[in-house]
């Protein structure tokens, strides 16, 4: 099981960079997903540790083999790195019934027959799709065809599973069964698995560590919690979380080394800070996850009821505050009236601060009002 | 691949080499040509049969009659490869792109249009006279030099509708007026042997001959109103835009035999072979005033890279024989032999057909001479009439 | 110094690099060697038709001379043919352009343009008919409408003035519709620029039929269904939606079509010149075969293909700025045909009837002409023409035995059967890779070229094309009268049917469907066999169809380059020449059947057919 490193890779069409000095170590057996919004470079980032597109500048490596070096004029085909890739749109070959789809990749790697129809056997038990064994791709539902696309993409057993986006042409549902099926797969399996999706919950569910990306640049690369908690930028914290952070404009007062008094919602609070910080000189602004904002009827701040979102489990209640519409989540079913007043409440010991200019988080820590 | 290009570029190599060895052999076409004009039939036989061994006599001719003639290997057991049978163009183009170019094409070629023969091929150096033997003591000594196998008649005709003592028309000029409008005729720049005679026409001997059918026609003296530059130009721009250009003789040769009565085309005598002449006619016999239609030489010649040139003056030889003429055209109309010895057959007679010296007489001869003096002009003009229709 | 050269070699080895891993993409590979392929051979025949425009003939030379008081040489270099072709002249020569070039011009772009009108009205009707309506016997119309396309676009010239000739016009030779019902059309739809334009476009009907059925097809119906919804009218929606949506196809068929009808040269001079209607090809044809202003043929030659390139540039910057419009999904869920009704029955045998005429009825014709001793004589029918096994009399020249039983026919039949399967499994092959080269370097500079080339012989006339190659074949001598040679010039000149079918098929490929072969390591030509083409099957083996067509009845190409036996449309031309009637026709009813046999045995074996290689679906 290799270990995937990346060192400045680059990826440039003309004056377009795709991907921009990209620095990445990928641990063994982990479960890393590529997050941004579609055409922030992580498909591309993926192609290229694959081996389907090529570089413009970098090492690309997997343990200490080099793939990928300008530097060393090195490019191994992509069907040298003994890889597995699970396309977006499956790419079955409609012509190749499921089982055929499923042994061509044996079959080119000279397997032996019996080990092939075996090999075959097994992975259509382990995916449950051995009903099929002999329709065409065209005869089968989009979850089955996706059953079908992984059975083959793991007949081979690569040391490394590629997948861009396989889920996001399912439904609802079969994408939550999914999800939870690749997790186990990851598990049985023992490989390295990289994911590409734009779907933040796919990435906090699934993966090991998320490596967030916008416009060819990496902006996080750290576990899920850590993405979600301590975002490294404004950029991540936004993307992450739904509903998303609630970014307020704040105005800052150093108290002490840990602490600051900070204007904000209309009101003079106290931050408590997790670790020693400086203020920037050009501003900041707070960080609150909607968790964080707890409606009370004695809550310290004031707002009105601009709407509510009930979803059984929990209500997502939208407070205007000024020209601001905050985001809460409260558990249970919650109606507020339009327009209502209401008071909340900012909790919890992780409300973060952002440098304005910058846009970096600068400190974790807790409010308390006066 | 490396091997498959160095074939490559030794056969290319080789045929480069060989591009001299064939130009070479054209000065030894003259000196065979020279020394076989000299010889009788039996002395060039046994040149021929000793040169040709079993190989074949290539033969590119404008007219299928000698193409795959078997009378000719019955007679001399000398075997002819499968002959080609292009159209005019197609030959010069043929004798540009492949003699020009120092290539075999073929050892005997028959061909048409006088200008392009004397200012292409002979001009070029593309093909080589030979005169048989004795031809020189009988035929016309303009018919020489080229050497002319047949001359062919390109005649009106029309449909009678079965009334054999119907005449649409008794003067050429009565093609120039509009009620005679639609006869049907090959665009002369298609035909450069109708071209040739037009040209032809503007010769002085026919000027006068259609002065002569003028003042008959209308009863006055043509003078001329300065729009034309003699007589022949008013009759042949008057013709052209009076009749109907078809692509085909033998289309030509249908409509008027299947038309209605009164319609009338100009097309080669020996198309009559292939249709109904139950209600054809052809002014030929009724003393047409004017002319009765065109005559033009079909040419024999010897390519100058020939690869058996014995035989090939042999086959010019036989094709210009009494012997040579009756088995290869004797048996149609429309052909005659430019030995004045060779007589036209029974079936010829029968449609009509007479002598050439009768033809010589009451159809514009093309007249390789005038039209060469006059050509360009000519040429531009006529075919700038067949353009305005 | 010794920095210098190291770093210069550094640089060097980089470029080396830089060149091996792109040339380790066989989809690279395969652009260039096109690129370089196509470039050589439409770049000599280019080259060779602005040389000939622009040098002074032998015969040019003496004329110019004479006429102009010029002292050029042959082979000098010259204006005069652009000028006295292209410019008013003086004196007697003063129409001279007018009457040589602008006026048939003129006629040419009227002619192809009514030509176009015609094939769209027709075959986008059809299409329309068959596509979207619950008209009758659809299969049997789309597999039908296709003839006209298949036969020699004079064939229906022949038939036209076979019908509508009649006793008031030209010799009167009495046609059939006369004979039958005594009814004399007027002369302008006997001769002229209207049976001409009517007989290109019924010709190219089947293109326009293909093009945008093919679009229609497969046009998402939830798009005319959305404007149902919104309360729009069926003719507001045809005007709105549908047509706009075949806008593509329809420019597609307006190029071939145009061009085609540009450079079309027999139906001119069969229907056309009779009545004094004459355009540029068969003007061309007549200064070209003159031998005496070739140059100016070649200044015709440049126009035409100008007038191809604009027309292709125009369909380039047309598709290229909407190419929106032309993505297809490929599912037409539920195809809602409208309901004509009671119509149903009147137009289907409306249609049947009209098909009847232009698709079966030539070939019934041949038939018959191929069996009457006595042409327009039902009495004297004989099978003596086809079945005699001895030598057939009353010819100007020997025929030999009944067409089955005809030593030379046979033989020159299977001349052509040979060189049409070799240069269609030649195009036809180059035509997958070349898409796949395209499609997988579309948006390149490298891949816009070689498409744009792979369409131009289509732009170059047949006939120069074959003139130009005589000239090739008489530099490299060992081409010389071989089939390698005509070989060469069918698989240049009918490279742009297969490359079009080739470039559509790959184009609906993604390109993950040959990544997950790459993958596991499947090699570049397993991935082609094993994957990309069995899964296009139907459109590559159309791209093989379309050239095996076009070359079993080229005549015009190969004239030039082989004796008249070697190949069954020389010899048919021979015939011709020579009033062989019954044999033509007979040989005429032998191309088109066997066509047809080929067409409909691939299409039953692999559900290819023609209509999909001109680009339908």
């Amino acid at each position: 099981m290799p270990k995937i490193t990346l060192t400045n890779v680059t990826k440039q069409w003309g004056n377009f960079i795709g991907v921009n000095d990209l620095n990445l170590e990928i641990e063994d057996g982990a479960f890393v997903t590529l997050l941004g919004s579609s055409g922030c470079g992580k498909t591309t980032t993926l192609r290229m540790i694959a081996g389907l597109e090529t570089p413009t500048r970098g090492e690309i490596r997997f343990d200490d083999k080099i793939m990928f070096s300008d530097e060393k004029n090195i490019n191994v085909p992509a069907a040298k790195r003994e890889v597995g890739f699970l396309f977006q749109n499956y790419a079955l070959w409609p012509h190749m019934t499921v089982t055929q789809n499923i042994a061509f990749g044996l079959e080119t790697l000279k397997w032996k027959k019996p080990e092939i129809t075996e090999r075959v056997k097994e992975m259509l038990k382990t995916l449950r799709i051995e009903q099929f064994a002999d329709r065409y791709p065209a005869e089968l539902s989009g979850g089955q065809q996706q059953r079908v696309a992984i059975a083959r993409t793991l007949a081979p057993k690569p040391k490394v599973l590629f997948m861009d986006e396989p889920l996001s042409n399912l439904d609802a549902k079969l994408r939550g069964e999914m999800r939870t099926e690749l997790k186990r797969l990851h598990r049985d399996m023992g490989a390295t698995f990289v994911y590409v999706t734009h779907d933040q919950l796919e990435a906090m569910t699934l993966s090991s560590k998320i490596c967030l990306m916008n416009e060819g640049v990496l902006q996080q690369y750290a576990p899920p919690l850590t993405v979600y908690n301590r975002p490294s930028n404004l950029f991540v914290a936004d993307f992450v979380g739904n509903p998303s952070m609630n970014i307020v404009d704040a105005k800052a007062q150093k108290i002490d080394a840990k602490s600051a008094t900070i204007d904000v919602l209309g009101q003079r609070v106290t931050f408590r800070a997790n670790e020693d910080f400086e203020l920037p000189a050009g501003g900041v602004c707070l960080g609150i996850r909607p968790e964080f904002l707890y409606i009370s009827d004695n809550g310290a701040f004031e707002g009105s009821a601009y709407s509510t979102l009930p979803a059984g489990m929990e209500t997502t209640v939208k407070i205007k505050v000024g020209e601001e519409i905050l985001s809460a989540v409260m558990f249970g079913a919650i109606d507020y009236e339009t327009d209502a007043k209401l008071r909340y409440d900012i909790t919890g010991d992780n409300i973060l601060i952002f440098d304005r200019e910058t846009t970096r988080c600068i400190a974790s820590g807790s409010i308390a009002v006066g | 691949m490396k091997k498959i290009l160095s074939v490559l570029i030794a056969l290319t190599l080789c045929m480069g080499l060989m591009l001299p060895m064939v130009a070479s052999a054209e000065t030894d076409v003259a000196k065979v040509i020279a020394e076989a004009q000299n010889m009788t039939w039996d002395e060039l036989l046994a040149k021929a049969k000793e040169e040709i061994g079993d190989g074949e006599l290539g033969i590119m001719s404008t007219t299928s009659r000698v193409i795959n003639e078997q009378s000719f290997t019955e007679l001399t057991g000398i075997k002819l490869a499968e002959g080609s049978n292009p159209n005019d163009s197609k030959i010069y183009e043929l004798m540009e792109g492949e003699i020009g170019a120092g290539l075999y094409t073929a050892d005997v070629i028959l061909t048409q249009d006088s200008f392009m023969l004397v200012n292409k091929a002979v001009a070029n150096g593309w093909v080589l006279n030979y005169v048989p033997k004795g031809l020189a003591d009988i035929a016309l000594e303009s018919d020489l030099n080229p050497l002319v196998c047949t001359y062919n008649t390109r005649l009106f005709f029309y449909n009678n509708g079965g009334n054999k003592d119907m005449k649409p028309y008794t003067n050429v000029w009565q093609l120039t007026e509009p009620e005679f409008a639609g006869m049907e005729f090959k665009n002369p720049v298609d035909e450069k042997t109708s071209m040739n005679c037009l040209i032809t026409m503007t010769s002085e001997k026919y000027q006068a001959k259609l002065a002569e059918a003028y003042k008959s026609y209308y009863g006055k003296e043509w003078v001329s109103d300065g729009t034309y530059m003699n007589i022949a130009y008013e009759w042949i721009h008057k013709f052209i835009m009076n009749c109907t250009f078809i692509n085909k003789d033998s289309t030509i040769a249908s409509d008027v035999a299947a038309g209605a009565p009164g319609s009338s085309g100009l097309f080669v005598f020996s198309k009559l072979r292939s249709v109904d002449t139950a209600n054809m006619a052809g002014c030929y016999n009724d003393g047409i005033e004017g002319f009765a239609g065109f005559l033009y030489p079909i040419y024999i010649q010897i390519a100058a890279n020939a690869k058996y040139p014995y035989t090939a003056c042999l086959f010019v030889n036989y094709c210009t024989s009494v012997n040579g003429y009756t088995n290869v055209w004797g048996k149609d109309m429309g052909s005659y032999s430019v030995n004045p010895e060779a007589p036209i057959s029974e079936n010829a007679i029968s449609y009509g057909d007479q002598p050439l010296a009768y033809w010589q007489d009451c159809t514009i001869v093309e007249d390789p001479v005038h039209v060469q003096n006059v050509y360009a002009f000519a040429y531009t003009q006529i075919a700038m009439w067949c353009a305005s229709k | 110094m010794s920095k210098n050269g190291s770093e210069g070699r550094k640089s060097g080895q980089k470029l080396l690099y830089r060149a091996k891993s792109y040339f380790s993409v066989q989809a690279n590979v395969l652009i260039v060697l096109f690129a370089v392929l196509l470039l050589v051979a439409t770049a000599y025949p280019m080259f060779s038709v602005i040389r000939s425009s622009l040098t002074a003939g032998q015969m040019e030379a003496m004329m110019y001379n004479s006429l102009f008081g010029s002292k050029l040489k042959t082979g000098d270099f010259t204006w005069l043919n652009f000028k006295m072709l292209l410019t008013r002249g003086t004196g007697m020569m003063a129409d001279w352009s007018v009457m040589q070039f602008w006026k048939p011009l003129w006629n040419s772009l009227r002619m192809s343009t009514y030509a176009c009108l015609i094939a769209i009205v027709i075959g986008g009707t059809i299409a329309f008919l068959i596509t979207r309506t619950d008209i009758r016997c659809k299969k049997f119309f789309s597999s039908v409408f296709i003839f006209p396309y298949i036969m020699p676009s004079w064939t229906l010239a022949l038939v036209w003035k076979n019908v509508f000739a009649n006793s008031q016009v030209g010799t009167g030779v009495v046609g059939m519709l006369e004979s039958l019902t005594g009814i004399c059309v007027p002369a302008w739809v006997v001769y002229g620029i209207f049976p001409c334009s009517l007989v290109m476009g019924i010709h190219y009907a089947p293109f326009a039929y293909i093009l945008i059925g093919g679009t229609l097809r497969n046009m998402d119906a939830n798009l005319e269904e959305a404007a149902t919804i919104l309360q729009a009218g069926r003719g507001r929606i045809l005007r709105k939606i549908t047509i706009p949506i075949v806008m593509p196809a329809l420019f597609s068929t307006v190029l071939l079509v145009f061009s085609s009808t540009m450079a079309s040269y027999a139906v001119p001079v069969f229907v056309g010149s009779p009545a004094n209607f004459f355009v540029l090809s068969t003007r061309l044809r007549s200064l070209y075969e003159g031998g005496i202003y070739t140059g100016q043929a070649y200044v015709m030659t440049i126009a035409l293909i100008l007038f191809g390139m604009i027309l292709l540039g125009l369909n380039t910057w047309f598709t290229g700025k909407r190419k929106s419009f032309t993505t297809v999904t490929g599912k037409s869920g539920q195809v809602s045909y409208i309901k004509i009704g009671k119509l149903n029955y009147v137009l289907t045998v409306l249609l049947v009837i009209f098909l009847f005429l232009i698709s079966i009825f030539p070939i019934i014709s041949f038939a018959l002409e191929s069996m009457v001793a006595k042409q327009g004589d039902y009495s004297t029918l004989t099978l003596k023409y086809w079945l005699s096994r001895t030598e057939i009399s009353g010819y100007a020249v020997a025929v030999g035995n009944g067409i089955l039983f005809n030593r030379n026919i046979l033989n020159a039949l299977w001349g052509s059967i040979k060189l049409s399967l070799i240069v269609s499994v030649i195009v036809g092959s180059c035509g997958v890779l070349i898409g796949y080269a395209v499609a997988r370097k579309r948006g390149t500079k490298l891949a816009g070229l070689v498409s744009g080339l792979a369409f131009f012989p289509y732009l170059v006339p047949s006939m120069a094309f074959g003139a130009i190659f005589l000239a090739v074949a008489s530099k490299l001598t060992f081409l010389r009268g071989t089939l390698l040679l005509l070989i060469i010039v069918g698989a240049i000149k009918y490279l742009p049917f297969a490359t079009r079918s080739g470039t559509n098929a790959m184009m609906q490929l993604s390109g993950e469907i040959e990544e997950a072969a790459l993958i596991v390591g499947a090699s570049w030509p397993k991935r082609m066999l094993r994957i990309l083409f069995p899964i296009q099957k139907s459109a590559f083996i159309s791209g093989y169809l379309l050239p095996f067509v076009s070359c079993m009845r080229e005549l015009s190409l190969f004239v030039l380059l082989t004796k008249s036996g070697t190949l069954i449309t020389t010899l048919l031309s021979y015939f011709d020449e020579k009033a062989v009637t019954q044999i033509s026709n007979g040989i005429n009813l032998l191309i088109v059947i066997i066509v047809l046999l080929v067409n409909f045995t691939t299409n039953k074996l692999t559900g290819a057919s023609i209509d999909k290689g001109v680009g339908g679906n």
